[in-house]
Formats: C-alpha cells, sequence, structure tokens
C-alpha cells in the first residue's frame, strides 16, 4: 500500500496514480481518473455542472482575452459587490 | 482569475470593485479561468470513501474581513488556521453541504471546497473546487474533520508504529520486477541478495542422491559421514543463502542472525531447526519461533513476539513485563512510559487479570496511575489525583464496576477524598443484617479514628448510610439493598477533615455531598 502523500505536478495530477495502477498497487486519497480531471479546472467544472452540482458562473479566457479587459459581462462583477 | 492547471491558490487574481489596474501579460497563464467572485465564507466537507466528514470553516474567513477569499496561502499547513467543525451556521445549509459531497462520483475521496454566498445566513451554495489530495499532516483539515467523527489520526511518518523510518523503495527495472520488488518486501530479508549458483531443482536432487552414496561409500562413521554429506550438499547448492524472518518487530536483527548461527553458505541440511527455534525462543522479546527450512537455500522464520503490557517497579527499578508476567529486558523502556505501573513482588503474574479487569471501564482506567499489590492478596490502586481505591481479593471485576457506576452518578472521584475502600461488600452484606449502623462503627473502628459523634444510620429506600465524623476525617459508608434483601454493594469513603461536623444532611440524601 501506497501512502501517497505528494502534491502539485506529478503527484496529484493522475501521473504516480496511474503508475500505481498499472502495477497493481493500492494506494490512498484519489482514484486515477478524479486526479486527472480535477487537476483541469474547467474540466472538473464541467464534471460538477453535469453532475447538478451549482459551480460560479464563468468561463476559459485566453492571455489576450483577460490584457484585452473583456472577459466577463461587467454587470456580473457589480452585481456581486451589491 | 486562476489558471487552469495550478493549485494552492498560485496565480490567482482577484479583481475587486474600483479595481482599475490593467492586468499585465507576465501576471496570466495562457489560459486562466475567470469566474464571478462569490463573497461569503469557505466551508470545506471532507469525504471518506463514500462519507462526508461534515463541514468546516476556515475562522480566517470571517465575514466582511477578508479581502482575497480564494488566496489561500500556498503552504497552509500551519496551524494559525482555527477551524470550527461541525461547521457553526443555522440548521438547512450544512446538509446540502454535505450532501453535495456525498453527490460525487464514488471512491474519490477527497476533500472540496464550497462557498456560502451570504455572510451569515444561509444562502446559496457553490461548489469551488475538489481537493484530490488532501494534507494529511496534523494539523491538516482532513484528519481534523476525521477526528471529530472519531477517526484517530496517526502520523503517516508512523504508519508502522514509529519503530522505523518509512524505507526507500529503489526504483525498479520493469513493471513485473517492481511487483515482484514488493511483494518480497513483505518478508523481511535479513542476508543480501547474491546470485545463486545455477542448478535445475531435478538435477540438483540427481546430484544430491549422487553425493550421499559416494560420501556413504568413502566414510564409515557417523560425524564424518554426515560432514562428507554436507559438503558434498553444500556444493550442490543447499546452503543458505537467505533468511526469511516474519513477525520481527522489536528484536534487534542481529540478534535474530546470532541465535541462527548459520551464515550465508552454510550447508542448510546441517542447521537443526529445533535448536534455532531453542535458541531464538531465549531471546528477550520473542515468545514463539517456528524454524522451517525452504530447500534449497532459505531458512524461513516466523515469530511471535511478546506483547508489553505494564511497568513493574521492583527494588527501586523499573522493568518491562508482558502478559505472562515475564521481565522484558529493552533498552528503550521511555518508548513505554504510558503502561501502567504495578508494584509488588508477585505484581507480574498478577497483573495480566487486573488489566484485563480495569480495562472493563476504560474511563476509569485511563486515570490509574499505579497498582499496587498489598499482602501478596489484592491490590490498591493510585489514581490521578492522589485518590487510592482499595479493591476486594475477589470479585474485583463486581467492584471495579461499582465504582465506574458510582463516580458517574456521583462524580465521586472529583471529590475532595483520599480513599475508597471497596473491599466491604462481604461486610456490606453482613452489615446489612446486623444494621448499618454497627458496620459504619466497625469501618470507624477499623480505621482508627475517633468516635467524635455517634455514628448514625437510617435505611431510607434502597440506599442505607452510615457516617462518622471525626476531627479529621469523616468517614461515610454506604450501602445499596437489593431486592432480596442483601445489599448489593458497599463504601466506605474517607474524607479529608471534609463537612462541617454536625452538618446531619450528608448522608440524608441519596448522594454523598462532601
Amino acid at each position: 500500500m501506497v501512502f501517497n502523500a505528494l502534491h502539485g505536478r506529478g503527484g496529484e495530477d493522475g501521473h504516480v496514480q496511474a503508475i500505481l495502477n498499472l502495477l497493481g498497487i493500492p494506494y490512498t486519497h484519489s482514484g486515477l481518473l478524479a486526479s486527472a480531471a480535477a487537476m483541469d479546472k474547467p474540466l472538473a467544472k464541467q464534471v460538477f455542472r453535469a453532475a447538478g452540482l451549482p459551480v460560479p458562473e464563468g468561463r476559459v479566457a485566453s492571455r489576450e482575452e483577460i490584457v484585452a479587459g473583456r472577459v466577463m459581462d461587467r454587470a456580473l462583477c457589480r452585481e456581486a459587490d451589491q | 482569475m486562476k489558471p487552469t492547471n495550478e493549485g494552492s491558490s498560485v496565480g490567482v487574481i482577484i479583481v475587486r470593485q474600483g479595481d482599475n489596474r490593467p492586468i499585465s501579460v507576465q501576471e496570466v497563464n495562457d489560459e486562466m479561468l475567470v469566474e464571478r467572485f462569490i463573497e461569503g465564507r469557505e466551508l470545506t466537507v471532507a469525504i471518506m470513501g463514500d462519507r462526508p466528514l461534515g463541514s468546516s470553516r476556515s475562522s480566517r474567513a470571517a465575514a466582511g474581513t477578508i479581502t482575497k477569499r480564494n488566496m489561500r496561502p500556498a503552504a497552509p499547513n500551519t496551524s494559525s488556521r482555527r477551524r470550527s467543525i461541525p461547521r457553526p451556521m443555522s440548521k438547512p445549509a450544512p446538509s446540502p453541504c454535505r450532501a453535495q459531497g456525498a453527490r460525487l462520483p464514488r471512491h474519490q475521496p477527497g476533500r472540496f471546497s464550497a462557498y456560502d454566498d451570504t455572510a451569515g445566513e444561509p444562502g446559496k451554495l457553490y461548489l469551488l473546487e475538489i481537493n484530490t489530495q488532501p494534507g494529511m499532516t496534523p494539523t491538516s483539515l482532513v484528519p481534523d474533520a476525521g477526528r471529530h467523527f472519531g477517526i484517530s489520526y496517526v502520523d503517516p511518518r508512523h504508519l508502522d508504529g514509529g519503530e522505523r523510518d518509512m524505507r526507500r523503495v529503489k526504483p525498479a527495472k520493469s513493471l513485473e520486477s517492481a511487483r515482484l520488488l514488493l511483494l518480497r518486501r513483505r518478508i523481511q530479508r535479513y542476508l543480501p541478495r547474491r546470485p545463486l549458483r545455477v542448478f535445475g531443482s531435478l538435477a540438483g536432487f540427481i546430484g544430491l542422491a549422487i553425493a550421499v552414496t559416494a560420501a556413504a561409500d568413502m566414510f564409515d562413521h557417523g560425524s564424518r559421514l554426515r560432514d562428507g554429506a554436507l559438503a558434498a550438499t553444500n556444493g550442490l547448492g543447499f546452503s543458505v543463502q537467505e533468511v526469511e524472518v516474519e513477525g520481527r518487530d522489536v528484536t534487534p536483527r542481529d540478534d535474530i542472525l546470532k541465535a541462527i548461527d548459520a551464515g550465508r553458505g552454510t550447508p542448510i541440511l546441517g542447521v537443526d531447526p529445533a535448536k534455532v527455534k531453542q535458541q531464538l525462543e531465549s531471546l528477550p522479546w520473542i515468545r514463539t519461533a517456528s524454524v522451517e527450512r525452504h530447500l534449497p537455500d532459505t531458512l524461513y522464520i516466523r515469530l511471535t513476539e511478546r506483547q508489553p503490557l505494564a511497568l513493574w517497579q521492583r527494588h527501586g527499578k523499573m522493568m518491562l513485563i508482558d502478559h505472562d508476567g515475564v521481565v522484558v529486558a529493552t533498552d528503550h523502556l521511555d518508548r513505554y512510559a504510558n503502561l501502567l505501573l504495578v508494584v509488588g513482588e508477585d505484581a507480574p503474574k498478577n497483573a495480566d487479570s487486573l488489566i484485563k479487569v480495569l480495562e472493563t471501564q476504560p474511563e476509569l482506567m485511563h486515570r490509574v496511575s499505579a497498582a499496587i499489590r498489598v499482602g501478596e492478596r489484592r491490590w490498591n490502586l493510585q489514581l490521578d489525583n492522589a485518590i487510592t481505591v482499595e479493591l476486594p481479593e475477589t470479585n474485583i471485576a463486581d467492584a471495579w464496576t461499582h465504582l465506574a457506576q458510582i463516580d458517574r452518578e456521583h462524580a465521586l472521584l472529583a471529590r475532595d477524598i483520599e480513599q475508597v475502600d471497596l473491599r466491604l461488600s462481604d461486610r456490606g452484606r453482613r452489615a446489612q443484617r446486623a444494621g448499618a449502623g454497627q458496620a459504619g462503627d466497625r469501618q470507624a473502628h477499623e480505621d482508627g479514628g475517633q468516635d467524635m459523634s455517634k455514628p448514625v444510620s437510617r435505611p431510607r429506600g434502597p440506599l442505607i448510610a452510615a457516617i462518622d465524623i471525626g476531627t479529621t476525617k469523616v468517614c461515610c459508608f454506604i450501602a445499596r439493598r437489593e431486592q432480596d434483601g442483601h445489599a448489593f454493594w458497599a463504601s466506605a469513603i474517607r474524607c479529608r477533615a471534609a463537612c462541617a461536623p454536625g452538618r446531619s444532611s450528608i448522608w440524608m440524601r441519596p448522594r454523598p455531598r462532601c
């Protein structure tokens, strides 16, 4: 049994989990699918939404879009602060 | 805004109202997840298997004071964060929060955080993130939540009980060999590996047969024949190459090797399992040993080690004893400091039965700091607050249960008393027949207490009480009458110069008040 205390890339993004799956060694914490899906935030969010869980509205934006400053409707931001 | 593939709030940017600073190219990754900022407090649900372990809230996130709520410090393992578990919030919120936790894909233990969108009253919950690899340090959230739900915490560094450091596993060359390696590591190997001489097993046995026959021809008497045969088998690869030991925890490996006394290359057929067993069992920590020869080259040993039971104080020295009352030599007495201390010549052989009884009342057992053998007949227990409990010779279990019961009902042991005498159950029966007053009298007499006021007694309801108020001590005798007319239990409690003399209310109430 592996006590997986690793964090960050490699340790919690499914890599180590995949290797341990291949070796057939049981390990602590989350499995390959959950680890890999959760590491990619937009994907995790899609999964949550598909499961009917409420998530904050938002979207993925490229660097150019962000620097240009037109990512989300401004009214949304203001509303949150009222 | 948060990077799509970072964790621990690395690279998170929060844009608040009135924040007009342009965002620079360096600040953002190629791709960012941009979300509405949710005002509120952060709730975390730890999930173990399918089981949500309640929700907790970082008190850092007190409403209205946090400007960078999403910016959790990258190293959140310092204990500065206070948490409250379960979250102290008005009714409906925790359950949906936990229910949502339980709706996550099965068998994915982890932690997920949600924000409640209001500061104070329950509002809508938003699922913010899932942490599939929550920290497991003593101050981490998940162990904290687990503790609340009765799951004890073991520091991962001490998963094996702290006896050894965790081993570093050497990288294997292939998957197959890695699996094999891990399998083999479950059995400790004490001799370094070296390639075996290569012999097909069939060829080896044929060779052995020839060698023995040849040896029989060459030598004519016993030991020389044996030596020759052994030398021949040894040459064929029937020699000790490995020693496998199972069940070793505390015995030093060198002691085991010394007891086996068969180094690498010793003819394995010359090793006498019975003798090795005997030698192993003479080691202090080993209770039983079984020894097998796994031909051609392995000695397989299975050990049962002694389980430390208590500390024995004798002539001012401390010794470790096991369940059989055998003294176990150890250099690390400090590791066993939490064991019960027993005192008295015949304490070791009686300790096991005593501790079995004491353990039936765990809270009370916890308070016993020492057990002292009196007159090789019975035990006195020393409690942590200096109360002495005198146990009877027989029926310790009943007396102990009885004490636990009075303590639960009347918080007896929290009172200012010196001694609880549980030896009186026999006398109690006698006393009950003879009248409780006499019993109190006799008890006072035995204690040598001065009879300042007359002992008084009054059977009332199922309780019988007698009290003797002296100048320095108050002695109180209590018994309960059962349906059949016998006293069910009885005890004498001696208090330090306790209540003001003359306050007879002390015994008129069913609860002894001092």
